[in-house]
C-alpha cells in the first residue's frame, strides 16, 4: 500500500491549455464560407484534447469514436451560431463534447430503464489479481457511474481531467456557483457511497495521508 | 471522508486507469468519417420533415418498451450490478442482490458473472469456486446456472453449487425446493429434490495421469428436514444417511494417508482464505522447491493462492512450473487456461490473453472448460481488436454451444460491420 499514493500520482490531468492560433480564425471562416472540408483542419488542431475530455468524463469507451465524430460534425453544422473567435474556439467545442457526453449518459440511463444492455457501458469490476489500488479505482468508477449526469460530469472535469472551477463552469455553461453546487453534490454522493466500500474508503485515507 | 488531495489523487489514478483501458486513438478513421460526412449533401426540408417522422416513430417504440415488463436488475454488495461483468471474490463472500428478492452469495476464492438478467430470472456462469443460491419462487421463474459443462435449471429453490475447473468435479447440494442439472454424465436431465447431493466429474483427480472418463454420478439423498451437506471444495461433505441409486461413489477410493498439515502450513492457511499469510508460509517453506516438487494439482493451488493474495507475478510462476514439469497433462492445459485469466484480469493484455485460451483448446478442444476457454477468447480477440479472428471464434461458439452464455457476444461480434 506503500505504493498506492506514488502511483496515484503517476498521472498528472491533462492540461487542457490552448494556444489560439491564426490557423483555426482562417478554418473558421472557410467553414462559415461553406467549405465544409476545413472541419478536418479543426480536427486536427483539437481532437486529441476533446478525445481526452471525453475519455475523463465517460471513462474507456467504445464509443469514444463515435462520440468524438459526433462532436466535430455539430461543430461543423452549427458553426454559423458560433460568434467567438479563434481564441474561444476550444472552449466551445469542449462545450459540445460535454453536451455530447451528457446526451449519451442519459441515452444510456434510458437504455437502462427500458432493460436494454449497453456492451462495454460499465469498466470491468476489478480482478481478483489486480492490485489493490486497481480495485480502489475499479470501485471508484462504479460509484461515479451511479451519479447523475450533470454531476458526473463535473466530477470528471474537475478531478479526473483536473479543470480549474472556471474552466468547469464554462464547458458545462453554467454559473461560476452551479458549477461549484454541482461539485459539492457530486462530492458528498460519490463519498456516500465511498464509506460503504471499505476497499475503497481505505485507499482514499491513504492517499490523503 | 475524501478531502480536495484524497479526490485529486483519485482523480489521476482514475486518469491513469483509463489512459491504459483507452481504446486505441482512432483519429485516422474518425477523421475519414468527418471527411465524407463533409462531402455529403446538406439535409434538405424534406429530410429533416422525414427525420422528424422517424422521432415521433421512435418515441412511440420507446413508449411501447417502457411499458414492457422489465428484467431484474442486481446488486453486488452495495454497487449496481451489469450483466457480463466477471466477479471474483476474495477472501470474503460476495453477496448478489436481486431486485426479485433472490440472491446468490459467492464462496471465497469464487469467479463468475450473470450473463443475462431476464424479466423472471437470470442466467449466471460459476466459472470457479462455490455459490449458495436462495431463488424466490415466482410464477414463470426462469434461472439458469452454468458451472462447466454443466447446466441446473432452477424455479425457487436453495442450493449451494460448486465448481472445481481443475477438476472437472461438480457438486450441487439442494436445502429447499428442485431443480434439473444436465450435462456430461447423466443420461438425461436429473431432477434434484430437496435434501439431495450430487457430485459430477472429478477427472483430474490425479492431475499427472491421462483424463480419465467422467465417471457416474454420486447422488446422495438426506432427508428434507434436515440440511444437505455444504458441497465445500475440498472434499466432498460425508455422505448422509442412503444413497438413492447404487452407483459406486468415486470418492471411495483409497487415498494414500498424508500427514496432518500443521496450523501455519500454507495450505491450511488457504483452506482458512488467509491467502496473504498462506503464501507468505509457502514462500517461507522456499517458494523454488515447492514448484519444483509439488504435485500438478498442489501446484494449480499454490498458484490459485497467490493470485488470490494479489500476487499475480506467483501465481505465474506456480502455472509455469506447471506447464514445465507436466507438459501435456489436463493440469498444464488448465495452468494455460489460468494463465489466459491473468492475462484477461489485467485488463490491457488481451492479446496474451487470447493466446493463453488459444494454446488451452488447442490442448483441450473437448476439455471441461472448452466453452469458458472459448468464450474468454472470443472477448480477448474483441478487446485486442483481431476483429476476424473474433468473428471466427463466435462463429465456432455459436455452433458447438447455441445456448451458451456467451452466445450474446458472438452475436454481437458477428454483427459488427
Amino acid at each position: 500500500m506503500a505504493t498506492v499514493a506514488s502511483a496515484a500520482q503517476r498521472s498528472e490531468p491533462a492540461k487542457l491549455a490552448f494556444l489560439p492560433s491564426a490557423d483555426d480564425r482562417v478554418h473558421v471562416e472557410r467553414l462559415r464560407d461553406g467549405d465544409r472540408v476545413a472541419i478536418a483542419a479543426l480536427f486536427d488542431r483539437h481532437g486529441a484534447a476533446i478525445e481526452r475530455v471525453l475519455l475523463r468524463v465517460l471513462g474507456p469507451d467504445p464509443e469514444l469514436p463515435d462520440l468524438l465524430h459526433d462532436v466535430f460534425v455539430q461543430a461543423m453544422t452549427g458553426i454559423g451560431r458560433y460568434r467567438g473567435d479563434a481564441a474561444t474556439l476550444r472552449p466551445w467545442l469542449l462545450q459540445i463534447a460535454v453536451r455530447t457526453a451528457r446526451k449519451c449518459m442519459r441515452r444510456r440511463a434510458t437504455r437502462r430503464f427500458l432493460g436494454l444492455r449497453t456492451p462495454g457501458e460499465l469498466p470491468e469490476i476489478a480482478d481478483a489479481t489486480d492490485p489493490e489500488q486497481q480495485t480502489a479505482v475499479g470501485r471508484a468508477q462504479l460509484a461515479l457511474l451511479r451519479l447523475p449526469a450533470d454531476l458526473r460530469i463535473a466530477f470528471g472535469l474537475r478531478w479526473i481531467a483536473g479543470m480549474q472551477l472556471d474552466e468547469v463552469a464554462a464547458a458545462c455553461e453554467v454559473s461560476l456557483a452551479t458549477a461549484k453546487r454541482r461539485l459539492a453534490q457530486a462530492r458528498a454522493r460519490f463519498e456516500r457511497v465511498a464509506a460503504r466500500d471499505p476497499v475503497l474508503a481505505s485507499w482514499l485515507r491513504e492517499v490523503a495521508s | 471522508m475524501s478531502d480536495e488531495r484524497a479526490l485529486q489523487g483519485l482523480g489521476r489514478a482514475i486518469a491513469a486507469a483509463q489512459d491504459d483501458a483507452a481504446p486505441e486513438p482512432a483519429h485516422a478513421q474518425v477523421r475519414a468519417r468527418l471527411l465524407q460526412t463533409a462531402s455529403a449533401p446538406a439535409p434538405s426540408r424534406r429530410g429533416t420533415a422525414m427525420v422528424a417522422a422517424f422521432v415521433a416513430v421512435a418515441a412511440a417504440v420507446l413508449l411501447v418498451l417502457a411499458l414492457r415488463p422489465r428484467a431484474l436488475t442486481f446488486e453486488v454488495g452495495d454497487t449496481p450490478g451489469v450483466a457480463g461483468q466477471w466477479l471474483a471474490s476474495v477472501e470474503a463472500p460476495q453477496p448478489l442482490h436481486f431486485s426479485d428478492g433472490s440472491a446468490v452469495v459467492l464462496a471465497p476464492a469464487s469467479r463468475a458473472r450473470v450473463v443475462q438478467l431476464r424479466e423472471r430470472g437470470a442466467q449466471l456462469v460459476l466459472e470457479s469456486g462455490a455459490a449458495t443460491a436462495s431463488i424466490v419462487p415466482t410464477p414463470g421463474a426462469s434461472w439458469q446456472l452454468d458451472a462447466g459443462p454443466y447446466r441446473v435449471d432452477v424455479t425457487g429453490t436453495r442450493f449451494e453449487l460448486a465448481w472445481e475447473p481443475a477438476r472437472g468435479r461438480f457438486a450441487l447440494a439442494l436445502h429447499e425446493g428442485s431443480v434439473v442439472v444436465h450435462g456430461p454424465g447423466l443420461e438425461q436431465p436429473r431432477t434434484m429434490n430437496a435434501g439431495e447431493t450430487l457430485v459430477l466429474g472429478e477427472t483430474l483427480a490425479q492431475a499427472a495421469e491421462p483424463a480419465a472418463p467422467s465417471p457416474a454420478p454420486t447422488v446422495i439423498a438426506g432427508a428434507a428436514s434436515e440440511p444437505a451437506p455444504a458441497p465445500a471444495i475440498e472434499p466432498v461433505a460425508p455422505a448422509p444417511a442412503i444413497a438413492s441409486e447404487a452407483t459406486p461413489r468415486p470418492r471411495a477410493r483409497a487415498r494414500p494417508s498424508a500427514p496432518e498439515p500443521a496450523a501455519d502450513d500454507w495450505r491450511t492457511l488457504a483452506e482458512r482464505a488467509s491467502y496473504r499469510e498462506a503464501l507468505a508460509a509457502a514462500e517461507a517453506q522456499g517458494w523454488q522447491s515447492l514448484c519444483e516438487g509439488l504435485p500438478s494439482r498442489e501446484l494449480l493451488r499454490l498458484a490459485d493462492v497467490a493470485r488470490f493474495a494479489r500476487r499475480p507475478e506467483r501465481a505465474i510462476e506456480a502455472l509455469d512450473a506447471v506447464r514445465e514439469r507436466f507438459a501435456g497433462s489436463d493440469a498444464a492445459a488448465m495452468a494455460a487456461f489460468e494463465r489466459g485469466r491473468i492475462a484477461f484480469a489485467r485488463g490491457t493484455a488481451w492479446s496474451d490473453a487470447a493466446r493463453w485460451f488459444a494454446r488451452y483448446l488447442d490442448e483441450r478442444p473437448q476439455g471441461s472448460i472448452a466453452r469458458e476457454a472459448t468464450g474468454r477468447l472470443m472477448e480477448s480477440q474483441q478487446r485486442a481488436g483481431q476483429a476476424e479472428a473474433a468473428s471466427a471464434t463466435a462463429v465456432r461458439y455459436r455452433a458447438r454451444w447455441p445456448d451458451g452464455p456467451d452466445r450474446d457476444l458472438a452475436d454481437r461480434i458477428l454483427a459488427e460491420p
